[in-house]
């Protein structure tokens, strides 16, 4: 029994280590989360709700101005490259987790290879790669495509977001139990079929999975630098648009945060205030869709 | 065994990841009977018994040779698609795996509805009520078949297994050890729905417990490291068995 004290002595300085540790974890992004949106709300009470709506003031004026057209931007790209980036990441990873014959094995493991690496890529690169597949095209077919433009910043933004959806997807696929998918596939269901009803299995990791890729699609930057190349504008909704450069949340934060005027800077706070309302909707929406049975 | 056989399997062999599961496998299992494959663990049964309805398929390299044929249909012909196969053979596993995310209903009609084997709702609602029925279930679920599946206990959702297989109409059910997860109340109940399913289908039982083999079969099979060591009746096989292998099995010597 003499022992006893000094175990539990152990055991109170190891709980102690690992709350003040835990505390410590937590601090950066109650800060981040704190300061983006006092600074936010103090900047929009300033002129709400046209802040929302209004454009960046001109150079040296004193107006407070709005984040309108990134926010619509911001809208347009996420609505023309989440269908896609879905659709791929969903049936390829069906195919390569669902694969029966050797050859599909095969091509789903490279496909995983693939783009495991496609994930670990600076997506900086990436933004620079369709710069220059653009460009390359243009020379190719002596045509002109502008390289800053929806067009190029969708298709960034396809090959930075369908990765991880993939592999999210993929993973929730292989976690299925082996009972579970040999139940399926014993009541004599084609492939589409089973692999509908896996689907449905899943549903709650789907949702998790779509949640992540919105998330990256509104939160990426780097890559639009090269491509989106934004713009203080709105987008005139013509023919035309997938070939101008059209402005985001993100793209905003960044070029307002470098600029010299502080009524700029403020609205880079609203942007990132905005971004961070638009996640935390997406988190609680995706939450509530895959509470379900 | 002089009924018609159902499934004919010639010399089955099986490897999986290079290693040889099943080492030729020759078996005839007659119409309308349960038939048991008993043995030890790891001696083939599961695996042979996944070879019936190509539900090996679903797993990385697997290597088939030989043939089961079952009501006339060669299961490993190229020609022949697997999907045909599991609809002529329904299946009901160790661990009772009522997909979680239907109800109750749901779970049984699944399989007709997705296979269109039904013209109309109430075809439907009547074919799910005869499966239910008969796997011994509609009593005690009749008023909540709308609720999810995993709210049952492990006997009636294993029951239910049952019956999700049955209202695919199979020809053959095919029972991987359905009762070694229950208790031995609801394994009762099981092992009465088996004998009272060889009325109008054939049932081939794994098991590893001689007793439930002595209990609901017709005829067994002994297995032992992959190969097949002995077929008879039951009264042949629990009381004048010819090998020595199976001869121990029974008496518990061995397993």
């Amino acid at each position: 029994m003499r022992g006893l004290g000094i175990r539990k002595l152990k055991s109170y300085l190891m709980i102690s280590l690992i709350t003040t540790v835990s505390v410590l974890a937590l601090i950066p992004i109650f800060h981040l989360i704190t300061s983006v949106t006092l600074k936010g709300v103090e900047v929009i009470s300033r002129n709400f709700p046209n802040i929302f709506f209004d454009v960046r003031p001109i150079p040296g004026s004193k107006e407070v101005g709005g984040i309108g057209p990134y926010i619509v931007g911001t809208l347009i790209i996420t609505s023309l490259s989440i269908p896609i980036t879905l659709t791929i990441s969903v049936l390829a990873s069906l195919y390569s987790s669902e694969a029966l014959s050797r050859f599909e094995r095969s091509i789903g493991k490279y496909t995983r290879l693939f783009t495991h690496m496609l994930i670990e890529f600076p997506t900086i690169i990436i933004g620079l790669t369709v710069y220059g597949l653009l460009t390359s095209i243009n020379n190719l077919f002596n045509i002109n495509i502008p390289r800053f433009s929806l067009l190029a910043g969708t298709l960034a933004l396809i090959i930075i977001v369908t990765p991880y959806v993939y592999s999210q997807v993929e993973d929730a696929l292989k976690s299925i139990p082996s009972h579970v998918r040999e139940a399926v596939y014993s009541l004599g269901v084609t492939r589409v079929k089973a692999a509908y009803i896996l689907l449905r299995y899943i549903k709650p990791a789907l949702y998790a999975s779509i949640t992540i890729g919105v998330f990256r699609t509104i939160s990426e930057t780097a890559a639009l630098l090269f491509t989106a190349f934004g713009s203080d504008h709105y987008p005139i909704l013509d023919s035309q648009i997938l070939f101008r450069p059209i402005g985001t949340l993100t793209l905003a934060i960044y070029n307002f945060a470098l600029s010299p005027y502080e009524n700029w800077i403020d609205l880079s706070w609203v942007a990132a205030f905005t971004l961070l309302v638009m996640s935390t909707t997406l988190f609680v929406i995706s939450k509530v869709l895959s509470r379900g049975r | 065994m002089s009924r018609d056989p159902i499934i004919i399997i010639n010399d089955l062999r099986v490897r999986i990841g290079g290693k040889e599961i099943l080492k030729g496998v020759n078996l005839k299992v007659p119409k309308n009977c349960v038939f048991t494959i008993m043995g030890p663990s790891g001696s083939g049964k599961s695996t042979l018994l996944r070879s019936i309805n190509r539900i090996l398929d679903l797993y990385d390299d697997v290597e088939v040779s030989g043939d089961v044929v079952v009501d006339g249909v060669s299961v490993y012909d190229p020609k022949t698609d697997p999907i045909y196969v599991r609809r002529l053979v329904g299946m009901v596993f160790q661990i009772p795996n009522p997909l979680p995310h239907l109800t109750i209903y749901e779970n049984v009609a699944l399989g007709p509805k997705i296979n269109r084997l039904v013209r109309s709702r109430r075809e439907l609602d009547e074919l799910v009520r005869w499966a239910l029925e008969k796997a011994y279930l509609w009593d005690e679920v009749k008023d909540r078949l709308h609720v999810p599946a995993v709210k049952l206990s492990g006997g009636q959702q294993q029951r239910l297994c049952i019956a999700r297989a049955l209202a695919m109409r199979p020809k053959v059910i095919l029972m991987d050890e359905p009762t070694s997860n229950l208790d031995p109340v609801a394994t009762s109940k099981i092992e009465e729905l088996i004998i009272e399913l060889k009325n109008y289908l054939t049932v081939v039982l794994v098991t590893h417990n001689p007793f439930q083999a002595s209990r609901v079969s017709d005829y067994v099979a002994f297995m032992y490291d992959g190969t097949i060591l002995e077929v008879g009746s039951v009264d042949e096989i629990f009381t004048k068995p010819k090998n020595k292998y199976t001869e121990m099995y029974v008496t518990g010597r061995m397993g």
